[in-house]
């Protein structure tokens, strides 16, 4: 019997890493490598529109990971984001595009790490350097997780490969221009409860020389409104994650989907005045912009030099 | 005890005439002693009586078929399972119901609606009962299965009840087939069977509609691997009859080399030359140095309007150049029991009022050639080195002339350029031996 191979993302995965797992498991099936693509926790709402707009068939959803013998990794590439679910020794592959990641720590994984917008493409570019037809779903799903994680390729982590990437996908998937509109304002919507589970649905934990930092992203349409009436909500939402996980910092990275602009939110004083030492960001009533704007992987390290320049 | 139980061969008979007894009452559950005199005999017969329930097997129109994920307190982890419910909140009530001699099934179905609308979200505009299942004859806890389609983007939220944890996912047939193998992913074993049942008979799984000439071709395809082509399947889906095929693209994307290939393929092949026929074009531009003269003929307007009224064209086509200049194009009349072949341009999708016969483009094959437009260029500086020099504007018109337009309409598009030009001319005439294949049965 072949060894049963599990293609998977972090825990509570987001738009990136589901469609980066789903179309690489198509990928190995067409080169006969048979997998399960499934995945652990919850998908985040920008992922479940872009499953119902087009009537895709949902990944399956698993408790542990157990029944597998071999595990690749899409999207991810730390421990802390698996929460224990993983055993790294299982991991056979890793495809994951942030500067911090603990390759290290996956003894029997060959992995392929750079630095581009996002995971999809890196996934979308092994099947363009290959005879091997794309689906028509992945596409769209690839192409969507470009689209997200550049933010409409404005955001500075964008390079050329996403661009040229997701031209190649779009001839499949043939999606029109304006389809990152429907995409963001799915991911905005915050009504009501929706905003503390936006908050805790992506939200990551680091721990930097004994520090613990809780950094939770959130990206949507008319940020403005957003800070002009919820701060409080939001604070209080980031106190409640604070003390559930134990964190010495914790924030909000904001960020505007149509203009880019990026914000920091938080109550807690000593990441105010880490922020602020970061970034030279100054915070009014909790809230701090941010310029030039920055993805969550890219704050990381900048506060992880901070941190261990200041120990 | 004293309880006999009922031999194999005799269940013990319904009969509402039977006393019963009930031993045991509570909120879900009663046991019931069943009085029945078979054979002058009185006998008794024990048995559990639960209200019953629904269960529902919604599809989304596309394939899929909803699951929901639950988090149950008894397995004491998350299942899939088919969504749905009890039919009545207690047993008094289902008594009482009974008694008054209410339509069951009409019951089941208000509730399998209203379950679905709560648990879901989603409301079915109309669900058939596809099946009764039954527990056995101690236990009676009936399940009906109801099926319908719902519309993905209608969903409103979901109205669950406290404590509950239901998300709703989606699956493709395949993806279900598999999930219900599995017992620790899906537990309800008797909607595994429901299920089960449901896929194999084939007037209720989706893929035993008569299939399109179109997708029948797509399958073909498919199966056959070609790296050059790629299928449209919602057009093929559609394409209920082939009756011709037109190429299309746009100048320099390598339309003519194909065509040739699938002459070259029908000139050698008996059996392909019985299916297909590669009518001549007559077209009303002046020629130019390097035309396919075996493809093309060159006549001036009148000409071509003479050969129309007298039927020697048989399909024709307006195309709009640079400028108010116009092209008339027009294939010579093929036999009538043959597919005819068109090397055509994007004026028959741009410009499909004027096409003649009407009849053309519903049935038509249209196989879109397309190449990116730096390699155009370098083409059409190699073929047509004097159109650049003497006919900038027509040169410029040309290029211009994008191939993406034409996308929405085709049913197979050819990729020819880069590392498949080396496979379009294989991969067309395969193509072409599978649509053969496929007529000719």
């Amino acid at each position: 019997m072949p060894a049963s191979l599990l293609v998977t993302s972090y825990v509570n995965p987001d738009l990136d890493g589901v469609a980066g797992a789903v179309a690489y498991g198509e990928f190995l099936a067409q080169t006969n490598q048979e997998n399960t693509v499934a995945f652990i926790g919850e998908l985040h709402q920008e992922t479940k529109f872009v499953l119902n707009y087009f009537s895709l068939q949902h990944p399956l959803i698993i408790d542990n990971t157990d029944s597998f013998d071999q595990i690749i990794l899409v999207d991810s590439s730390d421990l802390a984001a698996l929460e224990g679910h993983i055993n790294p020794a299982k991991v056979i592959e890793i495809i994951d595009h942030r500067s911090l990641h603990e390759t290290d720590k996956f003894s029997n994984a060959k992995s392929q790490i750079e630095l581009v917008g996002a995971a999809a493409t890196l996934v979308a570019e092994r099947f363009m350097n290959s005879h091997i037809v794309l689906s028509k779903s992945s596409a769209i799903l690839l192409y969507s997780a470009i689209i997200s994680n550049t933010l409409n390729f404005k955001g500075s982590i964008t390079t050329e490969r996403d661009r040229f990437a997701a031209t190649y996908l779009n001839n499949i998937a043939e999606l029109p221009s304006d389809y990152w509109r429907q995409l963001f304002t799915a991911k905005s919507d915050l009504s009501g409860s929706k905003l503390k589970a936006t908050l805790a649905g992506d939200f990551a934990t680091f721990s930097i020389n004994n520090n613990r930092l809780g950094i939770a992203q959130v990206e949507v349409m008319n940020v403005k409104q957003l800070i002009a009436s919820r701060v409080a909500e939001i604070t209080e939402a980031l106190t409640g994650l604070q003390s559930d996980n134990s964190l010495d910092f914790i924030f909000l990275n904001l960020l505007d989907l149509e203009t880019g602009t990026n914000y920091l939110v938080t109550s807690d004083l000593n990441t105010q005045a880490l922020l602020s030492s970061v970034f030279s960001a100054s915070f009014a009533n909790c809230v701090a912009l941010n310029n030039p704007p920055l993805m969550r992987k890219q704050i990381v390290p900048l506060i992880k030099a901070e941190l261990e320049l200041n120990s | 005890m004293g309880i006999d139980k009922p031999s194999p061969n005799e269940a013990a008979p319904k009969n509402p005439e039977n006393m019963e007894t009930v031993k045991y009452k509570g909120k879900l559950f009663e046991v019931i002693s069943e009085q029945v005199e078979i054979d002058g005999r009185i006998m008794h017969f024990e048995k559990v009586r639960r209200s019953p329930g629904v269960r529902l097997i919604i599809g989304d129109g596309q394939g899929n078929i909803m699951l929901t994920r639950e988090f149950r307190r008894e397995l004491n982890k998350f299942d899939y399972r088919l969504p749905g419910g009890k039919v009545f909140d207690s047993l008094d009530e289902f008594n009482s119901f009974k008694s008054q001699g209410g339509d069951l099934m009409i019951k089941a179905k208000e509730a399998a609606i209203k379950e679905a609308k709560e648990e879901t979200g989603f409301t079915p505009s109309s669900l058939t009962h596809y099946s009764t299942s039954q527990l056995g004859a101690t236990v009676e806890w009936d399940l009906h299965y109801f099926m319908g389609t719902v519309d993905r983007s209608e969903g409103k939220a979901q109205e669950l009840e406290l404590g509950e944890n239901i998300e709703v996912t989606w699956f493709s047939e395949e993806q279900v087939k598999k999930m219900i193998l599995d017992a620790t992913t899906f537990s309800e074993e008797r909607s595994v069977a429901a299920l089960v049942r449901f896929f194999n008979q084939p007037e209720t799984s989706h893929e035993s509609q008569a299939k399109s000439e179109g997708t029948l071709l797509a399958d073909a395809i498919t199966e056959r691997g070609l790296g050059s082509i790629r299928l449209r399947t919602k057009n093929l889906a559609s394409l209920a009859r082939i009756s011709d095929v037109i190429f299309v693209g746009s100048s320099l994307v390598g339309k003519t080399t194909l065509v040739d290939s699938v002459r070259a393929a029908v000139a050698t092949n008996p059996e392909l030359a019985t299916i297909f026929q590669i009518p001549k074009r007559i077209i009303t531009r002046p020629e130019r140095a390097n035309d396919n003269l075996v493809e093309n003929t060159f006549v001036g307007n009148e000409i071509f309007n003479s050969m129309v009224e007298h039927g020697e064209i048989g399909v024709h086509w307006v195309r709009k150049m640079e400028g108010n200049r116009q092209e008339q194009y027009g294939f010579l009349a093929t036999d009538k029991d043959k597919i005819p072949v068109l090397s055509g341009n994007n004026a028959i999708i741009n410009n499909k009022e004027s096409v003649s016969p009407a009849s053309l483009l519903p049935e038509a094959l249209i196989i879109a050639v397309y190449s990116p437009e730096d390699v155009r260029k370098e083409r059409m500086q190699q073929r047509s080195p004097d159109l650049l020099a003497e006919k900038p504007e027509e040169a410029r018109y040309r290029l211009a002339d994008r191939a993406i337009s034409m996308y929405p309409e085709a049913h197979i598009i050819i990729k020819n350029f880069g590392r498949y030009q080396d496979e379009t001319r294989d991969d067309t005439a395969q193509l072409f031996a599978l649509l053969a294949k496929l007529k000719s049965k």
